[in-house]
């Protein structure tokens, strides 16, 4: 944490030449698990716009570090109860109705999460992008008056990501990400998250409205808005089994 | 006439030799009937095959189902249809036997330790039954007529990937039509082998209404309508007459097995074509045993022959008395050889030909084939195959006919009597 | 003697059209056998070979229970696996020794996602075997010094909208343990069959790197044996068998049953045609003789008259049935062998029959049919045809050692 306030802070004197890359990982890692932290608790709702239906699901989140999750839909009561845990690579969904836990195997990885635009593969890979892609600064400087930068985000040699390239934009003056691209390795543009509605929550400044739109569908999305975060609590140490799941 | 008859006494003047070639023609004749029966009876059952573990004779679908086979792409668009009616309406159209209806989905199913993706099929047990086999191939438990609610048959390698048996619960996991995450707890009713792997591997069978639910799709909305019709020969023309009727909902589309199986409607042709080439080899064959014959009848009757000519016979009567004769021995040989294969089409058809030791398990153009070959019997091509034997056999005897005609009568006196 | 044989031959040749036509019934019975034998031994090889090369090889050492199962975790051990390669280059008559991995994976690119059978293949090895690298229609076939490259069939590649070039992961359960590896791939080429099957699941990896991707520490799932003699399969699994006792090996007939159904399906049709066509053969040499030896009646009379023995007059009539044959049989030769010339080097285009691609138990049936005629077939059709003849000649000599008539030589 400090190491990247520090890093802030030489970027705004402006003098980033020797250190570019540096920052621009350091920067990029932070936008990464701005909503993480080291541990963190929150209260969410999602809501899915597809051509056909359009869902609204509100659930409670925790998390340690980037590798563990627990999510539970709290709301409609339909869908109550229903849980999903990340645990490393792994992703088990709870539901109720049946009282069952279920594994998601390999072959459902690229399957939509509970529905939204994310996929099970999402949950997994998120937090990260510094492991898995290389980071230059593709733009510095100021747009409709805001100063920021553009990085670009190529995969590593062997990273295990389908993304030929993302392109994100960051606030200069509080680090905030405004938007990040993600391309096919053709160059064609597939999905674009926004960051909207910066609050302090939970003690930091945090973009509290994301949302993503399908390339190939504009008119569906998803958006997830983020009503309660705390962020670096001590959790209890059985928060992450698959007994929780079913609490 | 006198000629015709002339040439009928001609044929017998030499019995054992006569008999000699009408065999070879009545042998060829009775083994091309029986094999063209044996050949129809092998396409009926690779065709029955094909259509009947799963197919259909006809299927209907929205024209934009296939092949991606999107949930909300069902009959009728999204508002559905009115099942009931456009199954009776369908039935109704001649040609037309029973219609079936399906619900088609694809989710994980899930036993404790294993779990696995399957395509969900969901059927109307006592309908399906008539039009496909997929229900009668229960070899453990029981089968969806009189299920109780969320029952589930299971294909035999499935329920070995889950180790589920008879009467364990498998969870189902699936993208319900509101978005939402469709699941349910299904008891496994029974497990079914088709025999073909693909679909022991991956289907799942349950009710109607079962997967409708568990989908979120409303009564009135449908995937697929399955149809038997009375001759799958006549399948096509059918579909086309249903999609001309006005019976089918907006946006439906009928289509035979012919549309829906090609790499099986190239085999069939394939079986056909044969079949003509081998035609052809036996008439060969047959020709040249009355070739034989009819050189030797010349020969033998050429001092007669020109006995006749200077009686004042022209030489193309001469021709025609030889060619009388060929057709006699022809006509006689394709009547004997009718018989032959009558019997030959009768016992294959009555008593098939076991093939067990071969054949067992094997596919071709993806369809199963039947161990037992049992013949066909179909009179199509009979007339075909005898007129091409027919005048294979004439045009065999035209050489040594044109011969005789040709001879000069102070030679043909000339030659030595046997 | 010497009589017998001129005055056969002149008779042979006092009924110029009759005994050419005879003959050439034979001759044409013979070469159209020759043609079908070879014809049908020749696409019975083709689909072996098929087989063989696309998956099976003619002899398949695994780890036991795995043709069952085909579990990840069920690995050849390096070690093991080496040894066996060693011992099979070793022995002669080995064309190849192909180490291969498999798993059952999704792989996935940015448009999409589908379920695979990835093969972990050696490319130097499998290269000059294969007939993958002959489909293969955009790209290249994987190369030795290929890290992570994958081919993938056309149907994948759609699915995928991947191009070459294209990124791609794949995911699978690795050997040990349950966690799920991801790993990324390029693909090099793409590859199209026309069978469904191949070109809806297949990728090929390098050896190496699916190695790696599921942590088989070196290990593989199964090392096929290609063999330069196909007849040599069940002699070389069973030498396999006593070598390594500890792994399950197979020869390509018991690692698809289906293939050895549809040849021996194949086969039977095959007995069934040729038995026909010895019949109506036969029908035809035999009417033939018959009538050949009834109208000699006087004139084997005459010979009887003159002091030709019952027995002797046999023996030319047989002599006789003899030299036609022998004419008949090289002339049918010929022609079969011909025949069979022109389709073992220009094969015969299956396109006539039919126009798209052609499926059996699972193999692509070539768009062209080679001929294949073994020295032991050749001589075998020959021999029977000669066998069926002088039989059939037999039966009608009996009528030239009747005794005489004097009534027919008036």
């Amino acid at each position: 944490m400090a190491v990247s306030l520090l890093l802030g802070h030489l970027t705004l004197s402006g003098s980033f030449s020797l250190a570019a890359t540096v920052d621009a990982k350091a920067i990029v890692d932070r936008v990464d698990r701005l909503l993480r932290g080291e541990s963190s608790e929150g209260e969410l709702t999602m809501s899915v716009v597809t051509r056909r239906w359009t869902r609204t699901l509100t659930m409670k989140l925790w998390s340690e570090g980037t590798e563990k999750a627990l999510i539970k839909v709290t709301a409609p009561p339909k869908e109550a109860g229903t849980a999903t845990l990340k645990s490393g690579d792994d992703i088990w969904n709870y539901l109720p109705k049946i009282d069952r836990t279920i594994r998601v195997p390999t072959s459902m990885m690229m399957a939509s999460w509970m529905g939204s635009h994310f996929t099970n593969d999402d949950l997994v890979k998120e937090s990260r992008l510094i492991r898995d892609y290389d980071i230059e600064i593709a733009f510095d400087g100021v747009r409709d008056e805001v100063p920021l930068w553009q990085f670009v985000l190529t995969p590593r040699r062997e990273a295990a990501v389908v993304w030929g390239k993302i392109i994100m934009q960051v606030r200069q003056n509080d680090l905030m990400p405004i938007w990040a691209r993600y391309y096919g390795d053709d160059g064609e543009l597939k999905r674009t998250l926004t960051f909207l509605n910066l609050r302090v929550m939970g003690g930091r400044l945090v973009p509290t409205t994301l949302t993503v739109v399908p390339s190939d569908k504009p008119d569906e999305s998803t958006v997830i808005q983020y009503s309660k975060l705390r962020f670096d609590i001590r959790l209890p140490p059985d928060t992450f089994t698959l007994a929780a799941l079913k609490r | 006439m006198l000629i015709l008859r002339l040439g009928w006494r001609n044929l017998w003047r030499n019995p054992r030799r006569s008999l000699l070639s009408i065999g070879a023609v009545a042998v060829a004749f009775g083994v091309l009937i029986t094999l063209e029966a044996l050949r129809e009876g092998l396409a009926r059952q690779m065709l029955e095959n094909g259509t009947r573990i799963m197919l259909g004779h006809i299927q209907v679908h929205d024209a934009e189902y296939l092949p991606g086979r999107d949930l909300y792409t069902t009959i009728g668009g999204e508002r559905g249809t009115d099942v009931a009616a456009l199954l009776g309406a369908v039935e109704s159209a001649p040609v037309v036997s029973v219609a079936a209806p399906r619900v088609i989905g694809f989710g994980l199913l899930s036993t404790g330790p294993r779990s696995a993706g399957a395509q969900l099929l969901g059927l109307d047990p006592s309908r399906e039954a008539r039009v496909t086999s997929l229900l009668n191939a229960v070899v453990a438990g029981h089968g969806l007529a009189d299920a109780p609610p969320n029952s589930v048959l299971l294909g035999g390698t499935l329920a070995e990937e889950l180790e589920a048996k008879v009467g364990d619960l498998v969870a189902v996991v699936t993208q319900a039509a509101d978005g939402s995450i469709g699941n349910e707890l299904l008891a496994v009713r029974g497990i079914f082998r088709t025999g073909m792997e693909a679909l022991d591997r991956s289907l799942a069978l349950m009710g109607l209404g079962d997967l409708q639910a568990l989908m979120v799709l409303g009564p009135t909305r449908i995937h697929e309508v399955a149809v038997r019709v009375g001759d799958p020969q006549r399948a096509q023309a059918a579909a086309d007459a249903l999609m001309r009727s006005g019976i089918l909902p907006p946006g439906a589309r009928a289509e035979s097995w012919e549309r829906l199986a090609p790499a099986l409607v190239d085999y069939l042709r394939l079986l056909r074509g044969w079949n003509w080439v081998v035609v052809f080899i036996m008439g060969v064959f047959a020709a040249f045993g009355v070739l034989n014959t009819m050189l030797m009848a010349v020969f033998e009757r050429t001092r007669e022959m020109g006995v006749l000519a200077s009686l004042g016979f022209r030489p193309s009567q001469i021709l025609a008395m030889v060619i009388a004769e060929s057709l006699c021995l022809a006509a006689v040989g394709l009547l004997i050889g009718l018989g032959l294969g009558a019997l030959g089409m009768a016992y294959f058809t009555w008593h098939g030909w076991d093939l067990t030791r071969w054949v067992a398990g094997l596919t071709i153009a993806g369809v199963l084939v039947d161990p037992v070959l049992r013949a066909a019997f179909v009179w199509e091509s009979t007339p075909s195959i005898a007129a091409t034997l027919g005048a294979i056999t004439v045009f065999a005897g035209l050489m040594p006919a044109l011969r005789a005609a040709r001879m000069k009568p102070v030679e043909a006196l000339g030659a030595p009597v046997d | 003697m010497r009589i017998l044989i001129t005055l056969a031959w002149r008779t042979l040749w006092r009924r110029t059209g009759r005994t050419l036509l005879t003959a050439s019934g034979v001759a044409l019975g013979l070469g159209f056998l020759l043609v079908m034998l070879g014809l049908g031994d020749g696409s019975h090889l083709q689909m072996i070979d098929a087989t063989v090369r696309m998956g099976s090889g003619h002899v398949l050492l695994q780890a036991p229970g795995y043709q069952r199962r085909r579990g990840v975790e069920m690995v050849v051990a390096e070690s093991t696996a080496k040894r066996v390669m060693t011992w099979a280059q070793s022995r002669s008559g080995t064309a190849a020794v192909l180490p291969r991995a498999l798993v059952s994976a999704l792989l996935s690119s940015a448009d999409g996602a589908s379920g695979v059978s990835l093969f972990g293949v050696d490319p130097a090895a499998e290269a000059p075997m294969s007939r993958f690298p002959a489909r293969v229609r955009d790209g290249r076939f994987l190369q030795p010094a290929d890290r992570n490259a994958a081919v993938v069939g056309s149907g994948v590649a759609r699915l995928l909208k991947a191009r070459v070039g294209s990124r791609v992961v794949a995911m699978a359960q690795g050997a040990r343990g349950s966690e799920v590896r991801s790993a990324l791939f390029q693909v090099v080429g793409i590859l199209h069959t026309g069978l469904d099957e191949v070109d809806q699941s297949l990728v090929l990896l390098p050896l190496r790197a699916a190695q790696e991707f599921l942590e088989l520490q070196g290990g593989v799932h199964q090392v096929a044996l290609v063999l330069d003699d196909q007849a040599r399969s069940i002699a070389r699994a069973r030498e396999a068998r006593l070598a390594f006792p500890e792994l399950e090996t197979l020869t390509w007939a018991q690692a698809d049953p289906q293939l050895e159904s549809a040849i021996r399906m194949d086969d039977g049709g095959h007995y069934l045609f040729n038995g026909i066509f010895f019949v109506i053969i036969g029908f035809m040499v035999l009417s033939t003789l018959l009538m050949s030896v009834l109208e000699r009646r006087r004139e084997l009379t005459l010979l009887g008259a003159l002091g030709f023995s019952p027995s002797r007059r046999l023996a030319m009539v047989l002599v006789e049935a003899l030299m036609l044959a022998v004419l008949a049989i090289t002339a049918g030769l010929a022609l079969g062998l011909g025949v069979h010339a022109y389709f073992r080097s220009h094969g015969l285009p299956l396109a006539w029959f039919t126009d798209r691609g052609m499926e059996t138990a699972g193999v692509l049936l070539d768009p062209i049919m080679y001929s294949y005629l073994s020295a032991g077939r050749i001589v075998g059709s020959a021999a029977l045809v000669l066998a069926l003849t002088l039989l059939l000649s037999l039966v009608a000599a009996r009528h030239a050692a009747r005794p005489i008539d004097v009534n027919l030589l008036k």
